[in-house]
């Protein structure tokens, strides 16, 4: 039923000049084909599995290794039991020994899933990210690393900006834009299967009688099928479900906002909104729905024009130091 | 406003620099910056915290003076009630200048705004003599300031490993007082201690090769300076 679905669209950069330029005009997400293809890692990927693991193996610190591990009959998929624990179990160890597990499994038809999701690559190896050069200009971004056996992972979204490599293996995004939460039925925000509220239908089997919605969501998909070396650039909160396919996989990903990091993050203003207003007799969120627009959703300006600019305070557009008196205030709020 | 200018023998020949402690030399700030070579003199006067700026998600670490902006508790009118100072504080008005090639050398510079700095009168250190060569007190800052800035330039990897092993944590501290008021110290990271016992052998192997098992330890250790803190601005709301 994916086959109907509209792929990703393409577009070729030549620098990582044109490719900022190329993101800062887009709204939706778009491939890059063999952007990465003269990494090292993906080079040797092509070659074997082995010396992908190999390669990875050079670089990696002396640390035990989070691992999430799964059992065959979930079919690669992290996801929620029937009583919605976790289907998977975390561990710990060595990147040699686990990839030892990884060499052992080759030919086995049912293996295991052994998924290293979200690895930080800076705290984990030394040296791996040089090796293998951001595409991107110089910025401040978070880059992680996702090695693992064939694994499906919910849609679910991220506040950043988003560039993900696909190093070594195959890997499918299915994107859904930020505007189809309704229809995507997330499931609970404080117990998830790794940070992000993730969407409770099965893509692979939608059960379209329990979540009727679905279906206008998947007339809004697009998919993006990754080959070793090619980039898929992910917008701010597009939804993503993402498969990988083949027997080892590798995924690298840039995470960077465009917005000042000392500006707050949004999802916990939605958690405290929900922990203080939700909940509120019906009369008074809706004076709260009013004051939010007044001071947020509008930006603002009418809450500030009256006040002396000088005196603005937080009606002010934020700067570090007045984000950093904020945030201490809000700390101190908290602790009492 | 501050305004910082190379130090040089001839401009500078009459200036002088005015030391001892006071408020009116600046001296009543909440805290300085602390590099982890200096951890180790610094705990057994004073708690060591560590902070992320927001703007630019650095971590470092900073000596507490105080609970609050403006609040320097070691500072007794113009006594400073401790022997040793974080070298960043000690070495002002001085700092370091350097070019736009960050591996050349640095320079002297001064920050002519600075209280310490005088241009009149008979009080304070002169920075040249009458032959135009650097005093003691100019030659002593220099020293300092090599040193603060090798501790400096150390410290980037201690942070980065601080990091690495996410061992630093937020923490909230009340603290009641003697009038009945209760202070909230906020927005300081310290020393994870469970993140810290949970490590394995790997990665303490790793702090200790590299050097940072004994600035780790000493910051957790001055956490218990937080206790004369608290005595001090007691002292002060009591007027003893």
């Amino acid at each position: 039923m994916t086959a109907a679905l509209l792929p990703v669209a393409e577009m070729a950069v030549a620098d990582a000049a044109a490719l900022d330029a190329a993101m800062a005009n887009a709204d939706r997400p778009f491939v890059l084909r063999g952007l990465v293809r003269d990494w090292p890692l993906v080079q040797a990927g092509l070659r074997s599995a082995r010396e992908a693991r190999a390669h990875l193996l050079a670089y990696a610190r002396e640390r035990e290794f989070k691992v999430s591990m799964g059992e065959p009959e979930a079919g690669g998929r992290l996801f929620y039991s029937e009583d919605m624990q976790m289907n998977f179990r975390m561990g710990q160890g060595r990147l040699d020994r686990i990839f030892a597990g990884f060499d052992a499994a080759e030919g086995r038809t049912v293996v295991p899933t052994v998924y290293l999701a979200s690895i930080d690559i800076e705290q984990y190896f030394d040296g791996l990210s040089a090796a293998n050069p951001m595409p991107l200009s110089p910025r401040d971004a978070l880059v992680s690393i996702w090695i693992g056996t064939p694994t499906k992972i919910a849609a679910h979204n991220d506040f950043p900006d988003n560039l993900a490599c696909c190093a070594v293996g195959k890997r499918r995004f299915t994107l859904f834009p930020p505007d189809q939460f309704r229809n995507l039925y997330l499931g609970p925000i404080d117990n998830t299967p790794a940070g992000r509220a993730v969407s409770m239908v099965d893509l692979a089997t939608p059960d379209l009688a329990a979540y009727p919605r679905f279906a206008a969501a998947l007339d809004t998909a697009l998919v993006a099928d990754l080959e070793p070396g090619d980039a898929l650039f992910i917008p701010s909160l597009w939804y993503h479900h993402v498969e990988a396919s083949a027997p080892f996989n590798v995924l690298i990903n840039y995470w960077w906002r465009e917005t000042p990091r000392f500006l707050g993050q949004p999802q916990n203003a939605l958690n405290h909104a929900i922990l203080a207003i939700r909940d509120l007799p019906e009369a008074q969120r809706a004076v709260w729905r009013d004051m939010f627009e007044h001071y947020v959703f509008s930006g603002g300006s009418e809450a500030a024009a009256h006040v002396p600019a000088a005196a603005r305070g937080v009606l002010a557009p934020f700067d570090p130091q007045s984000a950093a008196r904020m945030h201490a205030f809000l700390l101190r709020s908290f602790s009492q | 406003m501050s305004q910082h200018v190379i130090v040089d023998s001839v401009s500078h020949r009459d200036l002088r620099v005015l030391d001892g402690a006071s408020a009116a030399l600046g001296d009543n700030v909440m805290a300085a910056l602390a590099t982890p070579h200096e951890f180790r003199a610094l705990q057994a006067f004073y708690p060591i915290v560590f902070r992320r700026d927001l703007a630019s998600g650095q971590v470092s670490a900073l000596a507490l003076f105080g609970f609050e902006n403006g609040e320097n508790l070691y500072l007794k009118g113009e006594h400073w009630d401790a022997p040793c100072k974080p070298l960043a504080h000690a070495v002002q008005p001085f700092l370091i200048g350097r070019s736009q090639d960050a591996d050349m050398p640095g320079q002297v510079h001064i920050d002519l705004d600075h209280p310490r700095v005088t241009q009149a009168g008979e009080r304070g250190v002169r920075l040249f003599d009458e032959d135009g060569r650097a005093s003691p007190l100019l030659e002593n800052a220099a020293q300092m300031l090599g040193d603060l800035d090798g501790a400096y330039r150390e410290s980037g990897s201690f942070f980065a490993a601080l990091e690495r092993y996410d061992l630093l944590e937020p923490f909230t501290l009340e603290v009641p007082l003697v009038d009945g008021s209760k202070h909230t110290l906020v927005g300081f990271l310290a020393i994870n201690e469970d993140k810290l016992r949970a490590l394995g052998g790997g990665e303490m192997g790793d702090l200790h090769r590299e050097g940072h098992l004994m600035p780790l330890f000493m910051a957790m250790a001055s956490v218990s300076q937080f206790a004369g803190l608290v005595a001090r601005r007691n002292a002060r709301i009591s007027g003893t």
